[in-house]
């Protein structure tokens, strides 16, 4: 038996709406991912892949636009070997599939087959079984029923989608797919390889590299676990995966605590130091205590920063970053008298956990800028 | 700062002129006009700010004119730590010397020393609040500029405490911060129309998202829809086969349960075709049993009728010899009758004529009586006619005669004798006639009053006056007389008592009248003459024609009585016969009425019978003709047999009805009923189906063409950024609102604390000034009095008297000087000949709030007028 190769990847979610992003960076996000698709028709010529298998999510919803289905069937045609495409749980195959809609019947190439049942696809010696999803909420594993009707004999694939048993935290779902099923199927020599969709990390489940995730081949959010690669899968003598990057775009999550002008200065070196910001999406989980001073400074460097990352933003519920008025940012605001007083009354205020305290910290602000704005 | 001497000398009028100030209190500086008072204070000016060598006008103007010499002035002064003798010379050999005493010893000259002192007075002075606390003559005493100067302002900030300070240092940052404000809030504090369109484009971006939503999940929920409607499709295709087994069985039952039920109906039918010949049979023997009832009834009402019928016979019989008898009965008392009315007509001939006799007599009497009394009435009558007396008359007759009597007598009683002696003969023409007299003779002529005689041919005499009225009434009263009596109808020259024997004539004939009419009437009783004689008359007839008549040899009854007897008798006679007639006539009809009776009810029985014995004959007949087809015995037979045979048949199909389960047919019927039912229910369901499937599919082909999931992405970006903006709006609002709430409050309370020192420095100054209950209000950033509040009444400080102005300019000096520690740039107040507009009150109370500033302050005050201040207590006073 030779070397039996494919491409194992899987939640595309092309047309997914960026709207955590800058206006601007919005279509760079929605092209990213319609370039992964055309990375990996050209990976699949590289490594001489007999075929692409994407397990589920390849369009973020049946209901895209249809200028996006048209798109993905154009980038579609780059592919030289046959891609298998599994309906998920995000394009399930019900009566609103975007698989059956004539912008995708009319567009997509000859190479592209969807796996709409059971009956075993068969290409370059794996026979390739897929349980895809006709509801968005099935109530079953659709994966149960195939795998039960399986007998041992060729080298064969499962493409299924969803989640895995020992993955979740609510064992009682019973949409879940059952790991022992899975095992004792790879272990009977009914399976070879169950090729999995929906988790957006790359994982390799319970530890059993015959059972993965690819992750999605274009990071989609923070917490993704080595997202932006796809799965070489070889078979024939055993089982060979290797991971391939395929997209650049990144969800970093910094947390920083400021105490003082230092912190913040940190802050703006780590923010410089980041590669590839325009495809770097950047969430700030912020606590401490600043001066009225300081605090202004981090907003205008993050205002400075915000312009050159896909998005960069301070999660509020993540944040909590006091803002206190010492003497010595009062006297730099050059007041006296009542308006010292004053700006004293609302530093107290902006310092006490109390009703008005966020409307406090921003009028200190606000009177920090004021009075910088008079001198 | 303290002044505690002053000296000058060749400074401008003043050759020399040495002045020693009270450290603290008031120094009073007097003396006449330009004797230099102000020039003290010129002096003190320009010895503080102008150099030596300075060229300004004023040091120029101070040199004495047409003295070639250089003014000089020479100060000690006390100003924070310092004490010091500063002298200068200007114009002329300037010099500037400077000693400081305290707190080190130091002499410094020219340049340097005005430096030094400038220095020092920079450090120990508010130039502001002595250039403020110092009046110049000349100039209208108004109120200080005190709003400047620092060492009130701190003065104040540390009586306020707040460390507040003066004025409004901070108007652009409340400009600022009002801007700020004004961004998303009215001056009222409601958010503004900036804010409200962020809100409301919000609350539109959260519909329009809902909406987005909405049409998505709309078509989730088809889609599962159609997920469950080809599911049930599925489902009714497996299940389609179940239910056609399932009617197929029940209708295979339902044709064996039919099959049963038609074997019972066939059965029945039998049953029911065996029951007719029963029952005809069974007819047949009753209408024979009738038939020969009928005929025996017939038979029997033919005996009876006849055995009736002879009964009757014998009573007609009997009726009819009573009848003949009664008949007979009557005719006889017709006869009678007869004979009594016969009778009767004689004897009331008889009587008739007796009374026609008897009225022939009676009414010819009594015609003659009428007639003769009639003639008389008419004689009666006529003299009544004639006669024109009536007893009116009369009596109207009796008083012209009377009248006449009286004035014949009232004449006579004026008329004389006249006594004529003829001497010849003469004729006396008298009244009462012609007398003659002849001569010698003598008469007597009575004559009337104005009674004439005459003596013919001799001469006329009348007596008396012959126009007197005495015979003029004769002759009127003898006049009516006489017309009455013509009247009456009697002749000319009658007397009244032919008159009244004419009343008297006329009365006898009314009587006799009277009398006969009252024999006529009797005669004629009622009737008139012409009846009475037409009675007469036919009376005479009747009588006649009766002796024409009458039978000869005819006795008539003797008298009238008799023939009325003998007619009564006959009348008696005639009823008696005429009742007996009446009874026979009576007995006669019933006995008729009898037979007639009976003679009807023959006949008709004779019809009846012919009648019965037709209908016996004939039923007698049918039942002949009946028994020849049919013998009573055979009929009875035939029944007997065919209702054997119905019952058998019926046996049979109660026994079959017995043996089937009445429920099953129905039961079965509703099983085939019901699975077709389900059948066609499941097919229509999943026609049903098929088509919403269709139906379905196509709207949600159409809304796949759509982009939902981008729409809502897009709605929900929107929403989101109109939520963040207006989130960002509401929270720069609220931030603008606190600060500048906080700002305000600060800034109010600041002012009022700040000016209240002074204000109540100003009051109690006040009060000695003015009375008690003076307030003012005071401007926090000029630090003057905007108003004056005195016994209640409150009076814009412009509007106030040019003395109460004057007053309330040097209160306020005053109480800027109490408040300013000496040591802390404080400095003195200089009153230059003012007050010429208070009166003694006035300065009295001015005096004394001098005094008591001048406790804690330096005051020093020139005039040419001591006595104004003369309310100051303990002065420094100094003569010039």
């Amino acid at each position: 038996m030779g070397l039996m190769r494919f491409i194992h990847t899987a939640d595309w979610h092309l047309g997914m709406p960026g709207g955590f992003l800058s206006p601007e960076s919005r279509p760079r996000y929605a092209e990213a991912r319609i370039d992964a698709v055309r990375a990996i028709a050209a990976l699949a010529s590289e490594v001489g892949a007999a075929f692409v298998l994407a397990c589920g999510d390849v369009f973020d919803s049946n209901h895209v636009d249809r200028q996006v289905v048209k798109r993905a069937a154009d980038a579609m045609s780059a592919f030289d070997v046959p891609l298998l495409i599994l309906p998920g749980n995000h394009d399930p195959l019900d009566a609103a599939s975007v698989y059956r809609s004539t912008a995708f019947t009319a567009a997509v190439p000859d190479c592209v087959t969807v796996i709409e049942g059971p009956d075993p696809i068969t290409i370059g010696g794996i026979e390739v079984v897929g349980a895809p999803w006709h509801a968005t909420h099935p109530g079953h594993d659709p994966s149960g029923p195939v795998i039960d009707a399986l007998t041992p004999g060729p080298v064969r694939v499962l493409a299924a989608h969803g989640v895995v048993d020992v993955l979740s935290p609510d064992a009682t779902d019973p949409a879940l797919i059952r790991m022992d099923g899975l095992c004792s199927a790879l272990d009977d020599g009914r399976l070879a390889y169950v090729a999995l969709g929906d988790r957006h990390s790359a994982t390799e489940v319970n530890g059993d590299a015959r059972v993965r995730y690819p992750g999605t081949p274009v990071a989609t959010d923070h917490g993704e676990l080595d997202p932006g690669q796809v799965l070489v899968v070889t078979l024939g003598d055993g089982l060979a995966v290797d991971t391939r990057p395929i997209g650049d775009w990144a969800f970093v999550r910094l947390e920083f605590r400021l105490d003082g002008g230092a912190d913040v200065d940190a802050l703006d070196s780590e923010l410089a130091a980041l590669p590839d910001k325009a495809r770097t999406v950047v969430r700030l989980y912020l606590t401490g205590t600043l001066s009225v001073a300081d605090d202004a400074r981090l907003w205008t460097l993050l205002d400075e920063q915000g312009e050159l990352f896909a998005a960069l933003a301070v999660s509020e519920r993540g944040s909590d970053l006091a803002v206190m008025a010492d003497d010595t940012d009062l006297g730099a605001l050059g007041l006296s008298g009542y308006a010292l007083a004053a700006a004293e009354d609302i530093a107290a205020l902006a310092s006490a956990d109390g009703e008005e305290q966020p409307a406090a910290r921003d009028a200190l602000r606000l009177l920090y800028r004021l009075t910088r704005a008079g001198t | 700062m303290r002044l505690l001497q002053l000296h000058l000398r060749d400074f401008r009028g003043v050759a020399e002129a040495d002045v020693e100030f009270a450290p603290t209190g008031v120094t009073i500086v007097s003396g006449p006009n330009e004797v230099g008072k102000s020039s003290l204070i010129d002096a003190l000016d320009m010895l503080i700010t102008d150099p030596d060598s300075s060229s300004k006008a004023r040091v120029r103007d101070s040199k004495p004119v047409n003295r070639d010499v250089g003014p000089w002035a020479r100060a000690v002064i006390e100003s924070g730590p310092y004490r010091f003798t500063y002298a200068k010379r200007w114009v002329k050999s300037p010099t500037t010397e400077l000693t400081i005493h305290a707190p080190r010893e130091e002499q410094v000259t020219g340049r340097a020393a005005h430096d030094r002192v400038v220095e020092i007075l920079d450090e120990t002075m508010d130039a502001d609040l002595f250039s403020a606390l110092r009046h110049q003559q000349g100039l209208p005493l108004d109120q200080a500029a005190l709003g400047t100067s620092g060492s009130l302002a701190r003065a104040l900030d540390a009586a306020a405490g707040a460390g507040a300070a003066a004025g409004e240092p901070d108007a652009p940052l409340i400009d600022a911060i009002e801007q700020e404000r004004a961004r998303w809030t009215t001056p009222t504090g409601e958010p503004n129309k900036a804010r409200k369109d962020l809100i409301e484009a919000a609350r539109e971006a959260q519909d329009v998202a809902a909406e987005a939503e909405q049409a998505l999940a709309d078509v989730d929920e088809q889609v599962d829809e159609h997920r469950r409607l080809e599911q049930q499709v599925r489902r009714s295709v497996e299940q389609e086969p179940t239910l056609r087994e399932r009617l197929a069985a029940a209708e295979a039952a339902q044709v064996e349960a039919m099959r049963r039920e038609a074997r019972v109906s066939e059965l029945e039918a039998s049953s029911a075709t065996a029951a007719g010949p029963a029952r005809e049979a069974a007819l047949a023997v009753e209408r024979r049993a009738a038939l020969i009832a009928a005929a025996a009834a017939s038979e029997q009402e033919v005996v009876d009728a006849m055995a009736e019928g002879a009964e009757d016979g014998a009573r007609l019989d009997a009726a009819r010899t009573a009848c003949d008898a009664a008949r007979a009965g009557h005719d006889d008392a017709t006869a009678a009758r007869v004979r009594a009315d016969d009778a009767l007509t004689a004897a009331a001939e008889d009587a008739d004529h007796l009374d026609d006799l008897y009225y022939v007599r009676a009414y010819g009497e009594r015609l003659e009586v009428a007639t003769a009394a009639a003639d008389r009435i008419q004689e009666g009558e006529q003299f009544l006619a004639d006669c024109a007396i009536t007893p009116d008359l009369l009596e109207r007759i009796e008083r012209a005669a009377d009248s006449l009597a009286r004035a014949e007598a009232r004449r006579d009683a004026s008329a004389a004798d006249v006594r004529v002696v003829a001497e010849r003969d003469i004729r006396v023409d008298a009244a009462d006639g012609v007398l003659d007299v002849a001569a010698g003779d003598a008469v007597t002529v009575p004559v009337n009053a104005g009674g004439t005689f005459g003596i013919e041919g001799v001469a006329r005499v009348t007596v008396g006056d012959a126009d007197s009225g005495d015979a003029t009434d004769v002759e009127r009263a003898a006049r009516g007389l006489a017309d009455l009596l013509r009247e009456a109808g009697l002749p000319d020259g009658s007397a009244v008592e032919q008159a009244r024997a004419l009343e008297q004539s006329r009365r006898d004939v009314e009587a006799r009248v009277a009398a006969e009419r009252l024999t006529r009437s009797r005669a004629l009783d009622d009737l008139s003459i012409e009846d009475l004689a037409d009675k007469l008359a036919r009376a005479r007839e009747r009588v006649s024609r009766f002796a024409e008549e009458c039978a000869p040899g005819r006795v008539l009854p003797a008298d009238q009585a008799a023939a009325a007897a003998a007619r009564d008798a006959a009348g008696l006679a005639r009823d008696e016969a005429r009742r007996a007639e009446e009874t026979a006539q009576a007995a006669r009809d019933e006995a008729e009425q009898a037979v007639s009776v009976l003679e009807r009810a023959a006949a008709e029985r004779t019809g009846v019978l012919g009648t019965l014995v037709k209908r016996r004959d004939a039923d007698a007949a049918a039942l002949s003709v009946a028994r020849a087809e049919h013998t009573d015995a055979a009929l009875d037979d035939a029944a007997a047999r065919a209702s054997a045979t119905a019952h058998a048949a019926e046996e049979e199909a109660a026994t079959a009805r017995a043996r089937r389960d009445p429920g099953e047919v129905e039961a079965i019927t509703v099983r085939v009923a019901s699975a077709r039912e389900a059948l066609t229910r499941l097919l229509d369901e999943r026609q049903d189906a098929e088509v919403r499937v269709a139906g379905l599919a196509g709207g949600i082909t159409r809304a796949g063409a759509d982009g939902l999931a981008d729409r809502v992405a897009d709605a929900h970006e929107k929403r989101d950024a109109a939520a963040a903006a207006r989130d960002r709006a509401l929270r720069q609002a609220e931030a603008a609102e606190l600060l500048h709430r906080v700002m305000l409050a600060h800034r109010d309370d600041a002012q009022r604390a700040y000016v209240a020192p002074f204000r109540e420095a100003m009051e109690r100054l006040g009060r000695m000034v003015f009375g008690g209950g003076v307030r003012v209000d005071v401007d926090h950033a000029t630090l003057q009095v905007t108003s004056r509040t005195h016994d209640g009444v409150t009076v814009a400080v412009d509007a106030l008297s040019g003395g109460a102005r004057e007053q309330m300019a040097v209160i306020g000096r005053l109480a800027a000087a109490s408040l300013v520690a000496g040591d802390d740039g404080g400095a003195p107040v200089i009153i230059d000949d003012a007050l010429g507009y208070s009166d003694l009150d006035r300065l009295g109370g001015l005096g004394a709030a001098l005094t008591d500033v001048g406790r804690t302050s330096q005051v020093i005050v020139l005039t040419c007028m001591p006595d104004r201040y003369s309310g100051i207590g303990a002065a420094h006073t100094v003569r010039l």
